[in-house]
């Protein structure tokens, strides 16, 4: 066996039940090449020639490593489980669950043994298409999403090593709150460097960041420096950081010209406008691709009394099923058999988290690596998730009202359920947690899901507020995010002509007059700062 | 009040219907209307025969997930602390405050140089940990005495609050896991599994349940 085979094959053997791109098999193999190539190509000190050296030994690694993991796939030790964006590559280990395998060649040999993986009782919905879990390759053995805590961090390269540590232990999202402590410490230049390298981390692991501001804590004689660090945005227009402004109604107020500025930069780059209101909400919100994460308020308050200062992150969301609703009633019609359904998703998420459970120290190494001494509360916040997509809101011939009070019953079902199995596990001496969160799936949760069948919501400007269906729309809006008490966001697809005060007004509208936690403002289809009304036609 | 049966499911089945008749009623701490009774006394046996038919009976129903017997017996097997678990059994019996393995290197030692000692004793409550009135996430399972008699293994737990309908059949098959390790190293047969419950209890929402289970048999 060639020695790099061994390598890989080792990392295989480490991690057994993972889904690993090349990049990840890189790092876990040949670390301190993989470490080199990194400071040749990130360092913001290093000269042209160092970094163009640097991408030249990364592409040649690559390849080599690439040939070996194709002979391996070729020799059906390996499979290629996937594709990701940009060609990356995704790789499993070829055996079933269960199944133990001793590869002999030349001297070498290695045990490859794959465990029973978490049984999924709902497979006929899988197969029909109805229920689906985020990514499955990897939905035992990672979380979805963590928060970090900005003041914890001495710079952004200390950060940033902590972030890239913890994508190997998630597949969704890293919120970094409180990131306006670590901004204000550090000068202009680390922003757009950190920001850059962080762009480059996120595409090549697949997954996301968000950068949480509390306005609060922002400084007045910091605002034009500030507002200069977000112009990066405009230059790398990254498609996996999220920046969130976690914001009251009267700080949105009294920050006129922070705003109208922001309003500026991000409806120029095209991007989203994230406001949290915290008269709303005061926990964090995170958008992911499978979806918004936050956490229970309650919980929220315990861990900003007693855990704040002394935890560097804690778990958000450890696991995630989804149900395409649009699609379930037009297989299976009935309303009791969907209760049930969703019940049977809650008891698989409670086998998953077992698993997660009885190898978090194997599975979550760098994250509890993080969390010592106190790893055990790094759990004490997390949640579960069961998402709805095309559960009825704006959908043309549904009932809305009808869903709403069928998945609030189901809800409290479930809570009860949840309650249950934790006294059960207390009284058998293994008291822990398990909470299940309800939230709609955003379309990157599955490519297969059904045709979206709700229309998204456009506005053109403060007109719109005045309308009657308009106002219906986020008084809905309003009762959904009492329900997906998992987070919800309302997205406004901003179109017509692009004023900054206009938009500050809208937003400032909405902040005093609905009770919408989260916020988005999509300026995406924004083709022009000066387009008219007519040129947009639903 | 002492109950005695051969086998694992007879003795659940004893212990529940004793609590039943003879518990007296109160409110816990958690406003939960239960049936109590003080210091019961259980002992199995050959547990080995069924140790785990309580479990799979519990198993049977879907109105709950009972934890799997891998994970059961994981919390008193594992050596390092899961952070997902407020607290567990397995690094306080071989990992004590860090400084002690009870078992490897107290219990086994001991019964070999002296096989009718009284001293085996595993300890599981930390006062240092536990002695907090505002912590109630503290161990049911308190301590573990073990003796040989006439070649087997015998073994004796406290347990201080104890649901006997959830919790018992959990607590017996950790205790057995135990035993048949510590059991295996003195090349001795297991024995018997005594468990004195300082408080058995159940809790009367549970009653509809209890009943259903024991009417499948």
């Amino acid at each position: 066996m060639n020695q790099i085979e061994y390598e890989i094959l080792t990392v295989f053997k480490e991690n057994p039940e993972s889904e690993l791109s090349t990049f990840d098999i890189i790092s876990k193999a040949f670390p301190s090449e993989a470490e080199k190539i990194k400071i040749e190509i990130n360092n913001e000190y290093n000269n042209k020639s160092t970094t163009s050296e640097g991408r030249q030994s990364k592409g040649k690694i690559h390849r080599k490593v690439l040939y070996h993991l194709n002979r391996l796939v070729e020799d059906g030790i390996l499979k290629l489980s996937r594709e990701g964006t940009k060609g990356h590559k995704y790789f499993v280990l070829n055996i079933k669950p269960g199944e133990e395998v001793i590869l002999e060649k030349r001297y070498k040999k290695i045990l490859l043994k794959k465990p029973e993986t978490a049984a999924i009782p709902l497979e006929s919905y899988q197969k029909e298409g109805i229920v689906k879990q985020f990514e499955p390759a990897t939905w035992v053995d990672r979380l979805n999403s963590i928060l970090l805590q900005g003041w914890n961090f001495e710079d952004y390269n200390n950060l940033f090593k902590v972030i890239s540590d913890s994508f190997q232990n998630i597949n969704d999202v890293v919120g970094l709150d409180n990131f306006e402590m670590l901004l204000q410490k550090q000068n202009p230049e680390a922003f757009g460097a950190f920001i850059k390298k962080l762009c480059i981390e996120c595409d090549d692991y697949g997954k996301k960041v968000n950068i949480i501001i509390d306005v609060t804590h922002l400084k007045k004689d910091k605002l034009p420096e500030i507002v200069e660090e977000m112009k990066i945005f405009e230059e790398v227009n990254p498609a996996n950081i999220e920046m969130i402004f976690d914001v009251s109604a009267r700080e949105f107020n009294q920050n006129y010209d922070l705003f109208e500025q922001v309003i500026d930069i991000f409806s120029r780059s095209k991007l989203k406008l994230n406001i949290k209101n915290r008269d709303v909400a005061e926990t964090p919100y995170l958008i992911g691709k499978a979806g918004v994460y936050t956490f229970d308020e309650a919980d929220w308050q315990l861990y900003k009394k007693f855990y704040k200062y002394k935890l560097k992150g804690i778990a958000c969301a450890q696991a995630s099923i989804a149900i395409d609703v649009y699609k379930y009633f037009q297989q299976r019609k009935s309303a009791k058999e969907f209760r049930d359904l969703l019940l049977k998703v809650a008891k698989t998420l409670l086998t998953v988290n077992s698993l997660q459970r009885m190898k978090s120290e194997e599975y979550f190494k760098n994250l509890m690596k993080l969390a010592e001494p106190m790893s055990k509360e790094f759990f004490m916040f997390s949640r579960n998730y069961i998402r709805l997509w095309n559960y009825g809101w704006k959908q043309p011939q549904s009932d809305p009202k009808m869903m709403f009070e069928m998945v609030k019953s189901i809800k409290e079902e479930i809570k009860t359920f949840c309650d249950s199995e934790e006294t059960i596990y207390l009284s058998c001496g293994m008291p822990t947690r398990f909470k299940v969160a309800f939230g709609p799936a955003f379309r990157e949760f599955d490519k297969n899901f059904s045709e979206m069948q709700f229309s998204r919501l456009q506005i053109n400007g403060m007109d719109d507020f005045r309308s009657k269906e308009f106002k219906e729309i986020l008084n809905a809006k309003e009762e959904l995010f009492e329900l997906f008490d998992g987070g919800d966001r309302i997205r406004f697809l901003r179109t017509g002509s692009i004023n900054a005060e206009a938009i500050f007004n809208e937003i400032m509208t909405i902040m005093n007059s609905y009770k919408l936690a989260f916020i988005c403002y999509d300026f995406g289809s924004v083709k022009g700062s000066d387009l008219k009304l007519t040129s947009f036609l639903k | 009040m002492e109950i005695n049966e051969k086998t694992t499911f007879e003795a659940w089945k004893s212990a529940i219907n004793a609590v039943m008749r003879d518990g007296r009623e109160f409110i816990d701490t958690n406003s939960r209307q239960c049936k109590e009774l003080v210091n019961l006394k259980v002992e199995v046996v050959a547990p080995e025969e069924d140790v785990t038919k309580p479990i799979d009976f519990l198993n049977e129903s879907d109105k709950w997930v009972y934890p799997p017997t891998d994970e059961i017996e994981n919390i008193v097997m594992t050596r390092r602390l899961a952070p997902a678990y407020n607290y567990s059994y397995g690094p306080t019996i071989f990992n004590f405050q860090g400084k002690v393995n009870q078992v490897d290197d107290f219990i086994i030692p001991l019964l070999k140089k002296d096989p009718v000692s009284r001293r085996a004793i595993i300890s599981l409550w930390d006062p240092v940990a536990y002695c907090d009135i505002n912590n109630k996430s503290v161990p049911g399972l308190i301590s573990m005495h073990f003796r040989i008699v006439e070649e087997r293994l015998n073994v004796t737990c406290i347990i201080r609050s104890n649901d006997m309908f959830f919790g018992w059949p959990a607590n017996i098959y950790q205790a057995y896991v135990l035993q048949s390790y510590i059991a295996k190293k003195l090349n001795k047969e297991a024995g018997s599994i005594t468990t004195i419950s300082l408080s058995a209890h159940l809790f009367i929402d549970q009653e509809d349940d209890i009943r259903k289970v024991f009417e499948r048999r």
